[in-house]
């Protein structure tokens, strides 16, 4: 052992009572690392040890009685959260899925709405549904063709509600059944982010 | 702690673990003073100290369960208070303000005028030469020199690689030579 790897160990047993053979060995006949070692322990009994960094106003009664407190506002917490309204949970379980089939029903209905004043004229603007396919089509057939590619977003209460208000006049009023079946949160989510105007 | 201060500390641990909050409330009042001490020299702070502590205590009995036993039963606490330690320091740190409730405060006691005063200079050139540290130092030395843990123990109470913990004690160390001559340590 050098002096480089001695002095290195003894800054890692710098508060330590028992030092390693090997360090013991070199420093019978090393008086530069036994000063180095004299000096780490001069400073290490300047910081003295717990006693000096506890508060001795502290109760101990006290504390422990705050600790168990503590605990019980924690518990009761997290019971009252365990027991929120089922509504919300279900909204919570389902994630976004419901907001998403949600979405999808309001903006099938504006588009929709759209088709039937237009009456015929070419929808060309869906980027997924031909144009083609809507030439001299009544409002039934152009809404299941637009179905057939948002349909698995949709339960078949949804889709059998939507398909039940579409008449044969060719416009959709939204139903009242459909807006029913979805909730405060999921109003406001379609209001947020998307354009419905007057349909809600 | 001697050898059956740990055993009585595993007992009641075990019957903690069963749900039986007396023996927790001993297990608090035996270990309360060393996790004060060690995040009151980490922070710098005595009423953040007491409520760390607390609160590290609370977390413990929350998470009872999982402790496998594999390590000491302090270091596992510790390792809780560390983190909440660090975690208050960051935030400390990144809303550094002055808050006069929170300035360190002189520590009550029953010694001597003299001794009090010899008391005082110690935690300030502590306090002092702590907060000069980086926090992760800060957490290695406080746990190697003043809890006596190995190295083996604070890399796994820290999560930190064994050399890392080693290099942090290491700087540390020369970091407080440096200092104690540079200000004039008395002894």
């Amino acid at each position: 052992m050098n002096c480089q790897l001695c002095q290195d160990e003894l800054l890692l047993c710098a508060g330590q009572d028992r030092l390693p053979d090997d360090i013991i060995t070199h420093m019978k006949s090393c008086p530069l690392c036994r000063e180095v070692w004299r000096e780490i322990k001069a400073v290490s009994e300047r910081l003295g040890s717990d006693n000096e960094f506890v508060p001795l106003d502290i109760d101990a009664d006290q504390f422990v009685s705050d600790v168990h407190r503590k605990i019980e506002v924690i518990s009761l917490r997290d019971g009252a959260s365990a027991h929120r309204p089922a509504r919300t949970d279900q909204v919570t379980w389902m994630g976004w899925s419901r907001y998403l089939s949600a979405a999808a029903a309001i903006l099938l209905l504006v588009g929709i709405s759209m088709i039937g004043s237009w009456k015929g004229e070419r929808y060309a603007d869906t980027g997924s549904v031909d144009s083609d396919s809507f030439a001299g089509l009544n409002g039934s057939t152009a809404l299941l063709s637009l179905y057939e590619s948002e349909v698995d977003q949709f339960d078949d209460a949804v889709l059998g509600v939507i398909l039940s208000d579409f008449g044969d006049n060719g416009y959709f009023e939204a139903s009242e059944l459909l807006l029913n079946d979805l909730s405060a949160e999921e109003l406001q989510y379609l209001e947020e982010n998307f354009d419905v105007g007057e349909l809600l | 702690m001697n050898k059956s201060g740990k055993e009585e500390i595993d007992e009641l641990v075990a019957r903690a673990i069963t749900g039986d909050k007396t023996a927790f409330s001993e297990v608090v009042r035996r270990l309360m003073n060393p996790v004060v001490a060690l995040i009151y020299r980490m922070t710098g702070e005595r009423e953040s100290a007491v409520d760390l502590s607390q609160e590290s205590f609370v977390a413990a009995w929350q998470k009872l369960k999982t402790y496998r036993g594999e390590s000491k039963f302090e270091s596992w606490l510790f390792a809780i208070a560390a983190n909440k330690t660090l975690n208050f320091i960051k935030a400390r740190d990144r809303h550094r303000g002055d808050s006069p409730e929170n300035t360190p405060i002189e520590l009550a006691t029953t010694d001597t005028p003299e001794t009090e005063m010899v008391q005082s200079e110690l935690r300030e050139n502590v306090l002092n030469f702590m907060e000069s540290l980086p926090a992760q130092q800060r957490l290695v030395f406080n746990l190697r020199f003043y809890r006596q843990l190995s190295f083996e123990e604070i890399s796994v109470t820290t999560g930190k690689a064994l050399g890392t913990v080693k290099t942090n004690y290491r700087e540390a160390v020369k970091k407080l030579r440096r200092v104690a001559l540079e200000k004039g340590w008395k002894s």
